[in-house]
C-alpha cells in the first residue's frame, strides 16, 4: 500500500467509531489508530531496512544548520527524494535524500560527522 | 507568472539598489539583507542583480502559474509548497499552480527578520532609472512603485540553463561569519564627523550600551532607544549627502540608523556610519531586539567588506562544484 | 591651506566634503564645477552636491583613502565658480493655517508672526543649490536668517507633498508624501518629479524659485 492509499483509508477510518485497523500483508503490517477522528499510522515492515550512503564525502548533518532539531524523525513515512539530511562542504551544502518512498528507520552516521564515499548516513525501510 | 495571494504588509521587490540618482534626491533603496540576495541569484544561476521578493510580514502566500526553481534565502522560516515542508536556503524546484506558503519560523539558531523569495529568472519588472527596486517615497520601480497586495501578478524572467540541483544549498553567512559581543548583535561602526562634538560620557555610552530597535523602524530608518546622546553645543548643520547606515542623532538624543529607503541627504548630527560590511546583518535585526556598537578603523572596516566579497565568490566557486552533482547524495547499498 | 574644506567619512560608503564658511552661491557654483570633474574620477560611482558641501559615493573603497583626499583637495583648490544659466519656477503659496502647522513654531521662535514671516519667505528668488531628500526636493540658498528656526527635536513621520518648510537656515518644498524634521510654514501644488522623464526632474542645481504668497491663514 502505498502513502497516499493509506492516507485514504485513515481519512475514512476517523469518519467511523472504529478505534484500530490492522492490515496484514506480506511486506508487513499496518496499523492505523482512531483517536476520535484523529488517526496515526505505523507501519511495521517485514522487508529489511537498507542503509542509504554517502555519494561523495563531506561532513553529514542531520539538520539544517539554522534549526536545531533533525529534518527526519526516526520511524517517520517518508517520500521518494525528500531531504533527509545534509552534506557540507564547506559553504556548500548538497541534500541527502530517500531514494524512495520508505520509512526513515534512524541515521546511522552522527551529526557534523566528516563521512566519506559510502560511509552509511541512514537506514531506510521500503514500505 | 507568481500570483500574490495573501494580502500581507510591506513585502517589496528589489534588487541589489538603485545607483546613480542620488543627485535627483532617489535614495539608493534595495533588499536590506543584500547578501542573502546575492547567495539566492548564485544558487538559481540568475544575473548578480536580478530582483526577488522581500518578505518582511508573514505570512505571506503566491501561487506559480508556471514551474520554476526557486531559493528562499535571508531569515528562518517555516515554508510549504502545497502541504510539503521547504528548508531554508535550499533550492527547490516548483511545479505549475503549487501554492508557497511562507511562515515565521520557530526557534532558530540566528533571529533574523527577512526573508527574500528568489526565483530562477528574477521578477521581471520593468527596470525605472536602472533598478528593479522599489522606490516607495517616489511611487515608482519594483511592483508599481509599492508594497505588494492580494491578486498582484509578478512576472519571473527567462532562467539560465545552469543546473540547479534540487536541495542545494549555502550555509548562511550569520552562522559562518557570526558577530556577537557579550551575546548581543555587535555591528562595526566608524565615527562619523561630528562624533568630537558629543559629549565624552555620550560617545562612551554609544560604545558601552546595547541599542533596542524600537516599533517605530522600518526600511527608511531604525530608530533606538537607550542612552541619551548630547552634543557639547547645539549643532544646526547644512543638508549634505548620507547614505544608508549613517547614524544621525536629532536633538530628541536618541540615534536614528539610516536605512535602504532613507533620503540621501540629511541635516542632523551624524556619531558614525554603519561600515558597508555589516549593513546586511543591520538589516536582518529584528524590531524589539538590540544591537552593540563597536568601533572599527578605516583598514578594519576595508578588510570587512572584502571578506563579504571573498564570501561571495566562496559562494560561487562552491555553487559552479555543486551544479555538476546530478542527483542527490545518497545511494542504497 | 587657509580655508580648506574638512573632509569626513560615511562608513566605506562615501566620503563628505564640506566647504569652510557660510553658506554661499558663489561656493555653491564651486562645489557643481567639482562635481562636474569628480565625477568622471574611476573610484568615485556617483558624486552627490548637498549645501555648500560635496558627497562622493565609492565604487570600492581604497584602502587608503589619503591619496584620494589629497587630490580631491587639489581639484577643490584650483575649482572656478561655475555660473549656470537656469530657469524660474513661480510657485503660488498658502502659509500658516492647516497648510503651514508649524507656523507656530517658527512664529515663537523669530517673534514674528504668520504675515511677516510670509513676506519675509517669499521676497527672495531662491536658487536650486542641490537636489536631495526625496525625488524631486530641492535644496534653496538664500533664505531670509529672521525667519530661520531649527529643525525640528523628534522628525514628523508624515508631512504631505508640496509642504513649504525652514530647517535651520534653510528652506524648500516637499514634492512627496513623507517624514521631515523640518517646520512646515504653507503649502504650496507642483510636480517636482516624472521618472519617465530624462531628466525626471523639474529643477536642477542652477535653476531658481519664487514664491508667491496666495493667502495667509491666521
Amino acid at each position: 500500500m502505498t502513502n497516499d492509499q493509506a492516507a485514504l483509508v485513515a481519512g475514512w477510518l476517523a469518519a467511523t467509531d472504529i478505534a484500530l485497523l490492522e492490515l496484514n500483508g506480506p511486506d508487513g503490517q499496518w496499523l492505523i489508530r482512531n483517536e476520535g477522528g484523529k488517526t496515526t499510522l505505523t507501519i511495521s515492515s517485514t522487508r529489511p531496512a537498507l542503509a542509504v550512503s554517502a555519494s561523495h564525502s563531506g561532513v553529514f548533518l542531520t539538520h539544517h544548520p539554522l534549526q536545531d532539531h533533525c529534518l527526519v524523525q526516526p520511524e517517520t513515512v517518508v517520500k521518494e527524494g525528500q531531504i533527509v539530511g545534509l552534506l557540507q562542504a564547506g559553504v556548500l551544502l548538497l541534500p541527502v535524500v530517500a531514494p524512495h518512498d520508505g520509512v526513515f528507520v534512524h541515521y546511522l552516521s552522527a551529526d557534523r560527522t566528516l563521512v566519506g564515499y559510502a560511509t552509511p548516513l541512514f537506514e531506510l525501510r521500503p514500505l | 507568472m507568481i500570483e500574490v495571494l495573501s494580502s500581507t504588509a510591506l513585502a517589496t521587490v528589489q534588487d541589489l539598489g538603485r545607483f546613480g540618482a542620488l543627485g535627483w534626491g532617489v535614495s539608493h533603496s534595495g533588499a536590506m539583507d543584500r547578501l542573502a540576495l546575492a547567495a539566492g541569484n548564485i544558487l538559481l544561476g540568475n544575473d548578480d542583480n536580478s530582483a526577488a521578493v522581500e518578505i518582511p510580514i508573514f505570512p505571506f502566500r503566491v501561487r506559480f502559474h508556471h514551474a520554476c526553481n526557486i531559493v528562499l534565502t535571508g531569515a528562518d522560516h517555516q515554508a510549504r509548497l502545497d502541504d510539503q515542508p521547504l528548508q531554508p536556503w535550499l533550492v527547490a524546484p516548483v511545479r505549475a499552480g503549487q501554492v508557497l506558503t511562507v511562515e515565521r519560523g520557530g526557534p532558530s539558531r540566528w533571529q533574523a527578520s527577512r526573508v527574500y523569495l528568489c526565483v530562477a529568472g528574477g521578477i521581471d519588472v520593468p527596470l525605472a532609472l536602472g533598478s528593479r527596486s522599489t522606490q516607495l517615497r517616489g511611487q515608482f520601480g519594483g511592483y508599481q512603485g509599492r508594497t505588494l497586495q492580494q491578486g498582484d501578478h509578478l512576472p519571473v524572467g527567462v532562467a539560465s540553463d545552469l543546473h540547479c540541483p534540487a536541495g542545494m544549498g549555502v550555509v548562511p553567512p550569520a552562522l559562518s561569519m557570526p558577530l556577537m559581543v557579550e551575546g548581543t548583535q555587535a555591528i562595526r561602526v566608524l565615527r562619523a564627523a561630528e562624533y568630537e562634538a558629543f559629549t565624552d560620557h555620550s560617545c562612551a555610552e554609544f560604545w558601552a550600551k546595547n541599542w533596542k530597535i524600537t516599533s517605530q523602524s522600518d526600511r527608511y530608518g531604525y530608530r533606538l532607544a537607550g542612552p541619551m546622546i548630547e552634543p557639547k553645543l547645539p549643532l544646526e548643520l547644512r543638508s549634505h549627502g548620507i547614505v544608508p547606515g549613517v547614524i544621525q542623532v536629532p536633538h530628541g538624543g536618541q540615534p536614528i540608523i539610516q536605512m535602504r529607503d532613507a533620503q540621501p541627504s540629511g541635516g542632523y548630527p551624524k556619531i558614525g556610519t554603519v561600515i558597508d560590511a555589516d549593513l546586511w546583518r543591520l538589516g536582518q535585526v529584528q524590531i524589539g531586539s538590540s544591537v552593540r556598537f563597536v568601533e572599527v578603523s578605516w583598514p578594519e572596516a576595508v578588510k570587512a567588506l572584502q571578506d563579504v566579497t571573498d564570501w561571495l565568490e566562496e559562494v560561487r566557486r562552491m555553487v559552479a562544484l555543486g551544479r555538476t552533482v546530478q542527483k542527490g547524495a545518497g545511494h542504497d547499498q | 591651506m587657509a580655508h580648506d574644506p574638512v573632509i569626513s567619512m560615511l562608513g566605506t560608503t562615501a566620503l563628505l566634503l564640506e566647504a569652510h564658511g557660510e553658506t554661499s552661491l558663489e561656493t555653491q557654483q564651486t562645489i557643481w564645477s567639482l562635481s562636474a570633474q569628480v565625477c568622471n574620477w574611476p573610484e568615485v560611482l556617483e558624486a552627490v552636491p548637498g549645501m555648500n558641501n560635496l558627497m562622493l559615493c565609492f565604487r570600492k573603497p581604497p584602502l587608503d583613502p589619503q591619496p584620494l583626499i589629497a587630490r580631491l583637495l587639489d581639484a577643490w583648490r584650483a575649482a572656478k565658480p561655475m555660473a549656470v544659466e537656469g530657469r524660474t519656477i513661480e510657485l503660488p503659496v498658502v502659509y500658516g493655517g492647516e497648510a503651514g502647522p508649524h507656523m507656530a513654531d517658527v512664529m515663537a521662535h523669530t517673534g514674528l508672526d504668520a504675515h511677516e514671516i510670509a513676506e519675509i519667505h517669499s521676497a527672495p528668488l531662491y536658487p536650486v543649490y542641490a537636489l536631495g531628500s526625496h525625488p524631486g526636493y530641492c535644496y534653496l540658498g538664500g533664505m531670509d536668517h529672521r525667519i530661520a528656526t531649527p529643525r525640528r527635536k523628534t522628525p514628523v513621520l508624515k508631512i504631505p507633498g508640496g509642504a513649504v518648510s525652514i530647517g535651520g537656515f534653510q528652506t524648500g518644498v516637499s514634492a512627496s508624501d513623507g517624514p521631515s524634521g523640518w517646520n512646515t510654514i504653507g503649502s504650496t501644488s507642483m510636480s517636482f518629479f516624472d521618472v519617465t522623464k530624462q531628466p525626471p526632474t523639474l529643477l536642477q542645481p542652477g535653476d531658481s524659485i519664487r514664491f508667491r504668497i496666495e493667502r495667509v491663514v491666521g
